[in-house]
């Protein structure tokens, strides 16, 4: 059961503002323990050592975006099924199918509350392990 | 349990950071687009334009700039459409998308500061909306003493001068919002009017200009006139109305554009009618895939919706069945726009649900005004419908049907919510020492009060006679007592005005949250026993509703 609970979260984000804000709504207010990377390339080296039960990632990034540093995660055998939430601030249907066929669990919608992202997380890792 | 207090603070911090960043946030965004318009169009550019303008739609709202989100939207909406397609835009579209990122490149001119956008009652007394700024010119050093304390408690900040030395350097500096003058400056009895004169011809005749006089002769009152004065006052002036015209007065700059949807399948036929709209200073977006419909409504919430009758899809009929079988677009106004000449299918068109029919291809100015006629009045039934005319809050009804609505919607996601009654303290005695009309006044002073401490996105309701109702989505039962003993103490030191009596009045107030009651009429009956507690406690105090959160047994 302990060994099921959500600690380690991989959060890729390219905008430094979102960041800071996300690091207090996941650390201080979730609890979580958080690595934080700037975009898909740095969370590619840092994936492995840091060994992330559930990666959290912005769409739109510079370079490799959100669906592709996803798909080149997963290539990473320690990677492979560790589910992944997508957030992004355009969300339209056919966009959370496309995401979702790109192997995201759930997409989460900017802009968040900071209040309530780690719960929303919790809520759908529970989902996710019912 | 993390810090609340903490979380706050650091939270707060971030949000007064991303503030200071943003106005370079959208010079970048301007300065990318003027390069991009001095070349020829190069898709890289565009890539990296919507991207940034991506990130901004996404991490403004964030930080309480919904605004700055909503405006950051719309561009990339467009600029999405044309990188998906690879081929240079054309000149059209170019000038749509130039208006789009106009607006938002200047969208905190208009808005300057965020609505204040958590729990966090720090943020809700530390983001007031921007003061604005009044110049106060008067050799009378009482006004000078007394204008600006009152003034502040209306969120207005006053500069003061006592002669015509240092304005232009003042002006210089930042232009006001409005000039309040003496006309009988420098003891001439034309000093002010004709200082006014000079300062409109230097720096706009759109400068308001407020005249707060002692003589009250026809004459007087013509230099005024003559000078370009807005309204003149005769001392000793009365607070209530002076803010009253001076609310008039600046709401003038913001008020806001009508919000149309314009429903076509042929983009270029869009296109024009939109652009036509906007010149007109409407606000209106194109929706060319109809399966959209819904999304773009919540997402625009247009006042009127222009719509073709003849779409490959559906037809403009169906759509707008469709649209009116969800409550919220009831009475939303559909004007279709069809080359249909036939009266009987244009009989037909309204009778499924459409407010008027234009016979393409018409005239814009035709257009614009039948658009805007029609908006207008939308916009005059529907605060007709819901507000109080008295104080131009939300009615008994609709003040409880906001509470239903946000109450269900709190305890589904889980999320805080406090709703408070507000009483005014011996309210009958108000009117029998000093007439309704004066009762009238107190009531309307606190209305104000309300609008501007309160968010956006809260509800305030005038509950009936002297009792009011807010509606405070996102805040915990601790800071709504925050928030309301600021409007509490600001409301007792406002000074009114009788004949030559001032007086101050004060309000009680109970409060209960989402979090004691699911259900909106506990929420209702709580708030209203813990004001009937302050009031029993001897008034001009803010009671929480004491039912412990969790033990409460309709707790889910």
């Amino acid at each position: 059961m302990s060994s099921n609970e959500l600690q380690r979260i991989l959060f890729i984000e390219d905008e430094a503002d979102i960041q800071a804000v996300a690091q207090v709504a996941l650390e201080a207010v979730g609890g979580f323990t958080v690595k934080i990377c700037s975009s898909g390339e740095e969370a590619l080296q840092a994936a492995e050592a840091f060994a992330p039960q559930l990666i959290l990632s912005d769409v739109m990034m510079p370079g490799m975006d959100g669906p592709m540093t996803l798909l080149a995660l997963r290539r990473l055998p320690a990677l492979v099924d560790i589910p992944a939430i997508f957030m992004t601030a355009k969300v339209q249907p056919q966009e959370v199918a496309q995401l979702r066929t790109a192997g995201a669990m759930e997409v989460i919608a900017k802009p968040f509350d900071p209040m309530t992202l780690a719960q929303q997380i919790k809520d759908i890792w529970r989902q996710c392990h019912a | 349990m993390p810090d609340e207090d903490d979380i706050q603070t650091r939270l707060k911090a971030l949000r007064e950071a991303y503030a200071k960043q943003l106005p370079d946030k959208l010079a970048d965004v301007a300065r990318q687009w003027r390069t991009m318009q001095d070349q020829s169009w190069n898709p890289d550019q565009a890539r990296s334009l919507h991207r940034r303008i991506h990130t901004l739609a996404g991490s403004a709202p964030t930080f309480g700039f919904d605004d700055v989100g909503q405006r950051a939207r719309h561009a990339e909406h467009l600029l999405k459409t044309w990188n998906n397609v690879q081929h240079p835009p054309g000149e059209d579209e170019i000038t749509e998308l130039a208006g789009h990122i106009h607006t938002l490149c200047n969208s905190l001119d208009s808005h300057p500061t965020p609505p204040p956008m958590s729990s966090s009652p720090e943020a809700v007394s530390a983001e007031l909306p921007e003061r604005r700024l009044v110049f106060l010119i008067d050799n009378d050093q009482a006004m000078i003493d007394r204008l600006p304390p009152l003034l502040s408690h209306f969120d207005y900040q006053v500069r003061t001068f006592c002669d015509a030395s240092g304005i232009d350097e003042a002006f210089a500096e930042e232009r006001p919002t409005v000039l309040i003058i003496n006309p009988e400056l420098d003891d001439t009895q034309q000093g002010g009017t004709a200082l006014v004169r000079g300062l409109k011809a230097r720096y706009g005749q759109d400068l308001p200009v407020i005249f707060v006089a002692t003589l009250n002769d026809f004459d007087s009152r013509l230099q005024a006139v003559r000078s370009g004065g807005d309204a003149y006052f005769v001392k000793p002036v009365d607070i209530a109305p002076l803010v009253d015209h001076l609310d008039r007065v600046t709401q003038g700059h913001t008020n806001e554009a009508y919000r149309v949807l314009v429903v076509e399948d042929d983009p270029d036929l869009a296109t024009h009618y939109a652009l036509t709209l906007r010149q007109a200073g409407m606000d209106a977006t194109i929706l060319t895939r109809l399966e959209e419909i819904l999304t773009t409504l919540a997402e625009v919430r247009p006042e009127l919706i222009l719509m073709d009758v003849y779409m490959p899809r559906c037809s403009g009929l169906e759509l707008a069945q469709l649209i009116r079988q969800q409550d919220d677009w009831l009475s939303i106004p559909i004007v279709f726009l069809s080359s249909e000449t036939d009266m009987e299918k244009q009989f037909s068109a309204m009778r499924s649900g459409g407010d008027d029919f234009l016979t393409k291809p018409i005239d814009d100015r035709h257009l614009v005004t039948s658009v805007s006629i029609r908006a207008e009045r939308a916009r005059t039934l529907n605060m007709l419908m819901v507000q109080d005319s008295l104080t131009g809050l939300l009615k008994h009804t609709k003040i409880k049907e906001k509470l239903a609505a946000e109450a269900s919607r709190a305890s589904r996601a889980g999320e805080p919510l406090v709703f408070g009654m507000l009483d005014i303290d011996h309210f009958k005695r108000i009117n029998d020492r000093y007439g309704h009309l004066c009762g009238d006044r107190v009531i309307k002073s606190l209305a104000r009060l309300l609008r501007q401490r309160l968010r956006q996105s809260d509800g305030i309701g005038r509950y009936g006679g002297e009792e009011f109702a807010v509606v405070l989505p996102g805040c915990n039962l601790a800071a709504g007592e925050q928030v309301l003993n600021q409007i509490r103490e600001g409301f007792a030191k406002l000074c009114f005005r009788h004949g030559d009596k001032e007086f101050s009045v004060t309000l009680s107030a109970g409060i209960a949250s989402v979090e004691q009651f699911r259900d909106a009429e506990g929420i209702n009956r709580a708030a209203d026993d813990a004001l009937y507690a302050a009031k029993r406690s001897g008034r001009n105090r803010v009671k929480l509703c004491q039912v412990p959160a969790a033990k409460f047994p309709e707790h889910r």
